[in-house]
């Protein structure tokens, strides 16, 4: 085929850039993405004046973020963000971008290095285009970014407890509650700091937290759990918030003394 | 004999009985505190002014979680202006294990599923690095392990 | 009047311009390939500002700052700012040319300018400094790089880097100024750098560099310390380039002093509960002993470990020394006391994409809010390469919320912890053996051990599946399962074939960071059959001669091992992949008897000790290592006593020898002329007694120091004695046909010696064992050559 052949046959002359980028948005539509950024990036490398390249740059952008091949997607937002700061795409470019480092949140058991960068990416939207849907969506993903985080904090404290490091498990703890408040986390962090005050003798300490917990979320099942420890140490009275949540099965409470 | 003793490990601030007995309520402040005993494994959790100092040694048991042969807390209250107030110490009898609790708050999350995590290629997350390498130990290669008569995990071959 | 900004300088602003009135519009101009919007998003001068000089100026400033433009200038004309920029051009192709001891990736790697970038004179000019740092790193000191910029169409450039390399500049001369008590070829083997030598044409040991001085310079210090020169100092070292840039004199100036004895040692503590007295035990030095600073600084760090081991975590042990220059003698003092208290405050792991973070966690010596010290930092990094799972592991601390909080950060990289190895063996009996396996060491990053492995050999096939958790439940509780399927007809040298179908469970605990325990329990059911088919070898013309002996024959059939073992493991070793130094001791019994056909008790003991060789050699990569076991087996009741639970000698635990090719045999005997017993080949029956030992020396190869090849050479030898059959038939009188003698039983040892080599090499590790018989018994078998090799994936 036309691969070995010698002779002096010209490369084929090239195509104007506009069906270029035509045959690159066809490529998109039909998702054959190696097709759509190799057609992006013929236009931006044989007609760098033309007014197509910075539509060419955003569009190949997105066609690395439908390929899954985020570092490349980020690269290429980025560079089309210095050249088209202003360009009114700006903030769709700034929200792909986000989007590139929202799906690389791993699992909260693993490195949380994606969930930060994402949760940095996420900021720049919201403050930088506030009115737009980009930035109601970017806040809703904020939250859960955080939630993340604090899920995080949770788990390794959890680790501690269990290993008798209370001494650890507090500072953990303590940070979910302090740092991370609007996040769902903190009605299991309390009741967890009600379990290591009271195994590390600290009796009012530990009626404070319950105080508090009972207070903000009478009605979670952590305030149920948290109410059964303290009344387990004599530590409940006639004013005690009583919970209104599902009373813990005797059973479930019995098997995780054991184990 | 010692060679069975599990070797004690020091946990949390390392403080003793008479770290802190210079300290009196009401002339102390936090400084004096800070220069006898360092700075505090945590504050209490809703109060800046509560330092609370724990310390104590675990020994790995078998079969379970390490076990606490020392726990001593020191609870050290300050008014506002920074004197101490109350010096209150509990040790490991004063401790009421309640257990943990085994719920936990679930955490979305993309799952790396199972098949990718097998083969060792994540893929995108992080572009594994050629196939060269290998984790092999020892010099005798793959050949040792369960060859030649006699063996096959009863235990009789001498390595 | 314009306000220009050249490239380098800029020159005296022109008289100021009437700054009054405002800014109706500004014409931008010169550019093509950046719009206008652009531009002007980055001016900080808008329509309608005034005419500001310091806004004018910064908005220059800006613009330049974008890197974008070559030259950028802003002209006042009536109530317009015209804005007129040359755009920098893009850079089309990058190459390298004249380069051969750098490759192109590895510039490529270094320098700033990418293709489709934005080109400039400054960064061609720091990349410029780059190539040349590289070389520099190579010792090539007289290499030049000039970049030639190819103007292209559409203000585009191409950048070629041409690299006149030159020859590198070598160490030519060493020498030694001061030196009274050792000769200069002495020093000169001490110091790394060495004079350049023909044949030194593949080490890059004569290549100048000055980092390699500052250390030969250490060396030489701690070389005369140890020697007993307390006053040593080294007055100057440098390093003088000749004139025609080619070489390099390189000379030390150094002034000795006396030579001390070692005179009273003593120990001042002001540990609490800690003693001085009690201290006394761990001083490994004597009075008049030449003064070693070495040692002293060795016997100090090994005495602060252990009270550091002991519940004092910041114990310090600064060794002082006292002259006496008149006698000669040093006195030393070991002052004991306590370094700064510092407390970890938080522990993150970063990198850690597959690999769950309680699994590293648990690895940690300290939690948070511990104590923290240097120790603990150099214990980590060692853990985490230890467990295997990261191609690298780094340990960094920053300052935490309070002075004497630390926050420490384990940083890895993930590597791939599956394995799939391919392994063969050549010997000279079965011919060509290979297996394949597939295991995991880190499944789905639970640190849980799983593999699967089948052998596929002409006389074998093995299947079997193991896992273990080392962490079962998040407790010190190691637990594991094996189950597997053998069945080995190794016709040539063992004339029966073997089945084993079995599972074993495995649960095992630590006492502390060196002890622990483990127990196992095995249900193995066993088959052997002789699988002599006597039509089948009739065919072909062979006669009962080639049937299995009376020993094989009597034990032909099933038999059922329900065993219970437990095995004490003393591990100080300081790696568990490569040991480097430290020892480990085993000891094992196992009880077969609980159930099944077979009751013996079998006691085991093995050790191994690793003696680093640096002292001697100065690098890291030598290591000596002696390994010795021995093990016992007694019957009890009446098992079945069968012959494959005894001990078998050869194979890996003593190269040079087919697996179980050396002990204690079933023969024939010349009686009267006639060849007794008329049937039946020589069968390997193991024995009762086994004691093995192996001193092997693991160094680098000289020449391939990167290419990953490592050589080994070992001793072996072993012995095996006391038979174990069921019935013995050696009595020529009564025992009539099923008369057979054994021979081979004798506790003298085995011995073989070889070499060894294994290769890091692209597509997996390779290992090769060549190792010679010395002294063996008159028909042990022997197997020349071993090899294997893994894949990793």
């Amino acid at each position: 085929c036309g691969l070995f052949k010698k002779g002096d046959q010209k490369p084929p002359p090239l195509a104007p850039p506009e069906t270029m980028y035509n045959n690159g948005i066809d490529a998109l539509r039909t998702n054959r993405y190696l097709l759509a950024s190799a057609e992006f990036e013929a236009l931006q490398q044989n007609y760098p004046y033309s007014g197509y390249v910075a539509n060419a740059q955003l569009m190949e952008g997105y066609a690395y973020y439908l390929q899954d091949k985020y570092p490349e997607a980020v690269q290429q937002l980025d560079r089309f963000l210095l050249l088209h700061p202003t360009s009114n795409d700006a903030a769709y470019a700034f929200y792909l971008r986000a989007l590139c480092y929202y799906e690389q949140i791993a699992e909260v058991q693993r490195d949380q290095q994606g969930t930060v960068e994402a949760l940095d990416a996420l900021q720049e939207v919201v403050s930088r285009f506030p009115q737009t849907a980009y930035a109601r969506d970017a806040q809703l993903k904020i939250d859960l970014c955080r939630d993340h985080l604090a899920g995080k904090e949770m788990l390794v404290g959890r680790f501690y407890e269990q290993q008798n490091n209370y001494e650890a498990a507090l500072n953990r703890y303590q940070r979910v509650v302090q740092d991370f408040q609007t996040t769902n986390h903190v009605p299991e962090a309390l009741q967890r700091l009600v379990e290591v005050y009271l195994a590390l003798g600290l009796r009012d300490e530990a009626k404070r937290a319950g105080s508090v917990l009972g207070y903000n979320y009478p009605g979670s099942k952590w305030y149920g759990y948290a109410y059964a420890d303290l009344r387990s140490a004599h530590l409940v009275d006639a004013h005690t918030q009583a919970p209104t949540g599902p009373r813990p099965g005797v059973v479930s409470r019995a098997l995780n003394l054991i184990f | 004999c010692s060679m069975f003793s599990p070797i004690p490990q020091p946990r949390g601030s390392l403080v003793e009985a008479d770290d802190y007995k210079t300290l009196t309520p009401g002339t102390s402040n936090k400084n004096d505190v800070l220069d006898a005993m360092g700075s505090p494994t945590s504050h209490a959790t809703f109060d800046d002014n509560t330092w609370i100092y724990i310390s104590m040694v675990t020994t790995p048991r078998p079969l379970s979680f390490p076990g606490i042969r020392k726990q001593d807390v020191v609870v050290l209250k300050f008014d506002q202006g920074g004197t101490l107030t109350s010096l209150k110490t509990f040790n490991k009898h004063d401790a009421h294990y309640v257990g943990m609790e085994g719920d936990t708050t679930p955490t979305p999350g993309t799952k790396i599923n199972i098949m990718q995590q097998i083969l060792g290629n994540v893929g995108r997350y992080n572009p594994m690095s050629g196939m060269g390498n290998s984790a092999f130990g020892g010099s005798t290669g793959p050949m040792n392990a369960n060859a030649g008569p006699g063996h096959g995990g009863t235990g009789n071959s001498i390595p | 009047q314009t306000i220009s900004h050249a490239q380098t300088r800029r020159k005296a602003p022109a008289p100021r311009p009437q700054t009054g009135g405002v800014i109706q519009a500004i014409e931008v101009s010169g550019n093509d390939r950046i719009e206008t919007s652009t531009i002007l998003s980055y001016m900080v001068v808008q329509v309608g500002d005034p005419f500001n000089q310091d806004e004018l100026d910064r908005s220059l400033k800006t613009l330049y700052a974008s890197g974008l433009f070559k030259d950028v200038t802003l002209h006042r004309a009536g109530a317009t700012l015209q804005v007129h920029v040359v755009e920098n051009p893009v850079v089309n192709r990058i190459s390298f040319e004249g380069n051969s001891a750098a490759k192109d990736e590895d510039l490529r790697k270094v320098i700033d300018l990418r293709s489709r970038a934005v080109f400039s004179t400054q960064t061609v000019a720091s990349d410029r400094q780059k190539i040349l740092q590289v070389y520099a790193e190579k010792a090539r000191y007289a290499a030049t790089v000039t970049p030639q910029i190819i103007k292209l169409s559409h203000n585009r450039v191409d950048v070629v880097f041409q690299i006149n390399e030159a020859r590198q500049t070598l160490v030519n001369k060493v020498s030694f100024v001061g030196n009274k008590a050792f000769s200069e070829a002495r020093l000169a083997q001490v110091i790394s750098s060495k004079e350049h030598v023909w044949y030194r044409f593949f080490s890059s040991s004569d290549e100048y560099n000055p980092e390699r001085l500052k250390y030969d310079a250490e060396l030489l210090r701690r070389f005369y310390l140890r020697n007993g020169y307390v006053d040593f100092n080294m007055i100057d070292a440098t390093g003088e380039l000749s004139p025609d840039h080619k070489s390099f004199y390189v000379t030390f100036t150094l002034h000795e002093g006396e030579r001390y004895r070692l005179g009273k040692v003593e120990i001042r503590s002001a540990l609490r509960h800690v003693d001085a007295k009690s201290l006394y035990k761990y001083v490994e030095l004597f009075p008049h002993q030449w003064y070693d600073g070495t040692a002293i600084q060795h016997n100090a760090d090994d005495m602060q470990e252990i009270l550091q081991a002991k519940g004092n975590p910041f114990a310090v042990v600064r060794p002082e020394i006292a002259r006496n220059p008149e006698k000669r003698i040093v006195n030393l003092l070991f002052d004991v006391g306590e370094g700064p208290r510092m407390y970890v405050e938080r522990i993150d792991i970063n990198g850690n994409t597959i690999t769950q973070d309680k699994v590293i966690r648990r690895q940690m010596p300290m939690a948070e809010g511990d104590p923290y010290t240097s120790n603990d930092k150099k214990y980590t990094k060692e853990i985490l390469e230890d467990m295997g799972y990261f191609s690298s592991a780094s340990v960094d601390q920053s300052q935490g919320s309070a002075p004497d909080r630390v926050n420490v950060a384990a940083n890895v990289v993930e590597k791939p912890t599956g394995e799939f190895s391919l392994g063969g063996g050549y010997s000279t009996d079965i011919g060509i053996l290979g297996n394949a396996s597939l295991k995991q060491h880190n499944l789905l990053g639970s640190g849980v051990d799983a593999g699967i492995s089948g052998t596929v050999g002409y006389y074998q096939k093995q299947a079997d599946l193991s896992v273990s958790d080392p962490y079962f439940m998040n407790r010190n509780l190691v637990a594991g399962v094996d189950i597997y399927m053998i069945q080995n007809s190794y016709q040539t040298y063992q004339s029966y074939s073997e089945g084993r179908y079995g599972i074993t469970l495995r649960m095992g605990y630590a006492y502390n960071r060196h002890l622990s325990q483990s127990w196992n329990y095995s249900l193995v059911d066993r088959h052997v059959n002789n699988s002599f088919d006597l039509g089948y070898a009739l065919q072909y013309g062979y006669g009962y001669e080639y049937q299995p002996s009376v020993y094989i024959r009597q034990q032909t059939g099933w038999s059922l091992l329900s065993q219970i073992g437990t095995e004490l493991t003393y591990d100080t070793r300081d790696n568990r992949m490569r040991p480097h130094s430290g020892y480990v001791l085993h000891s094992g019994v196992d009880f077969a008897g609980a159930g099944g056909d077979e009751k013996y008790v079998r006691a085991k003991f093995d050790a191994a000790y690793y003696v680093p060789l640096d002292s001697i050699t100065g690098s890291h990569d030598w290591t000596l290592s002696f390994k010795a076991g021995t093990g016992y087996l007694v019957d009890w009741g009446n098992g079945r006593q069968d012959v494959i639970d005894n001990f078998y000698l050869g194979g890996n635990n003593l190269r040079g020898f087919l697996d179980g090719g050396a002990g204690p045999r079933s023969a024939h005997q010349m009686i009267n002329g006639v060849l007794v017993p008329a049937a039946g080949q020589e069968d390997l029956i193991g024995g009762r007694f086994i004691y093995t030992g192996s001193a092997q020396v693991n160094f680098p190869m000289p020449l391939a120091k990167d290419m990953g090849i490592t050589g080994r050479y070992f001793v072996d030898a072993g012995g095996l004695a006391g038979v174990r059959v069921r019935n013995r038939y050696t009595n020529y009188k009564n025992d009539g046909a099923n008369y057979t003698p054994i021979s081979g039983d004798s506790v003298t040892p085995r011995v073989s010696t070889g070499v060894g080599f294994s290769w890091k090499s692209p597509f997996g590790l390779i290992n090769i064992d060549a190792a010679i018989p010395l002294h063996r018994y008159r028909n042990d078998r022997t197997q020349v050559l071993r090899f294997g090799f893994g894949q990793q994936f």
